[in-house]
């Protein structure tokens, strides 16, 4: 049964940015019997399902953005918000990649256990690779650095030296974590079965 | 003996009748095994679990969505902001993708 969860998982990882599927390899079509020279069918660049997933994931964080818009920046934040220097936002980017695929590995991990399925572990952590790569390739791309990762209290006023990213800017991360996360888990699902 | 055939005739029908409704009825086809796939949806879970602890564990329960934690008039630090809207991220993502997921693909395949 690793169809199913392959992809599906990757999906989710992806989307969560990561997070994605499983993976199960894409099934060859069966011979035909009159044809047996005939090509085989080809493979797609991205599994359908991955691409689904990373989709709806990013349709998931714009819609929440645009909804969510009337309560500001961050919802139930539960104050006034500081400013937030760029290098900290870019670095809550790759924390939210690399915590969100580790538990979703684990989650997998302990369906598995518990089900007695089967997952393609390597296929998964391939995409969860894909995930973090995208989002620090977008970070790059954006200020020509990594971040700041702000994984301890204090860690927004060490960094306030540098540029600040409007409230504006905090909502619109969030669209650019999930696409850069989905960019990066399908390009690693093209690698992984090429 | 007419009477006497007309009898056994009688009650051979009958038992061919009754062999007959004895005869256990053809099975109908079993209806068609639904198999959901939730490992997806464990997945999904896994990842915003995975967000939702480490903020807690690192931040502590300030970096959550609520602001129960926070002081009334209190000022959010940019890295417990930061912290609640991966939350947000998290869970709005993983909330699409599995809608896409499950609206196109029911069964897993």
């Amino acid at each position: 049964m690793r169809s199913l969860s392959s992809p599906a998982s990757a999906a989710v990882l992806a989307a969560t940015l990561l997070v994605p599927s499983l993976a199960s390899a894409q099934k060859a079509p069966p011979p035909v019997a009159e044809t047996p020279k005939a090509a085989p069918a080809d493979t797609p660049y991205v599994d359908y399902r991955v691409l689904a997933v990373g989709a709806g994931a990013v349709m998931g964080i714009v819609a929440f953005n645009v909804l969510s818009a009337p309560l500001g920046a961050v919802p139930l934040a539960g104050g006034a918000l500081e400013v937030v220097p760029y290098s900290v936002a870019l670095g809550s980017r790759l924390l939210a990649a690399a915590s969100a695929s580790v538990g979703a590995l684990a989650a997998t991990w302990a369906y598995d256990t518990y089900y007695k399925t089967e997952t393609d572990y390597r296929y998964l952590v391939a995409l969860a690779a894909g995930a973090i790569a995208g989002v620090a390739a977008g970070n790059y791309l954006t200020i020509g650095s990594f971040g700041i990762l702000p994984y301890y209290a204090g860690a927004g006023e060490e960094a306030a030296g540098g540029a600040l990213a409007s409230t504006g800017a905090q909502a619109a991360s969030r669209v650019y974590v999930i696409g850069s996360g989905v960019l990066g888990a399908w390009a690693a699902d093209y690698l992984y079965r090429h | 003996m007419r009477r006497l055939g007309a009898v056994v005739l009688a009650l051979a029908l009958l038992a061919q009748i009754n062999t007959a409704v004895a005869q256990p009825a053809p099975s109908a086809p079993a209806p068609a095994q639904t198999h959901q796939d939730w490992k997806p949806l464990a997945i999904g879970l896994g990842a915003i679990a995975g967000v939702v602890v480490f903020n807690a564990v690192a931040l502590g329960f300030e970096a959550l969505p609520g602001g129960l934690a926070v002081e009334a008039g209190a000022t959010v630090p940019a890295e417990m902001s930061v912290a609640i809207s991966r939350v947000y991220a998290t869970t709005a993502a993983v909330v699409g993708g599995l809608i896409a997921y499950y609206t196109l693909y029911p069964s897993g395949h």
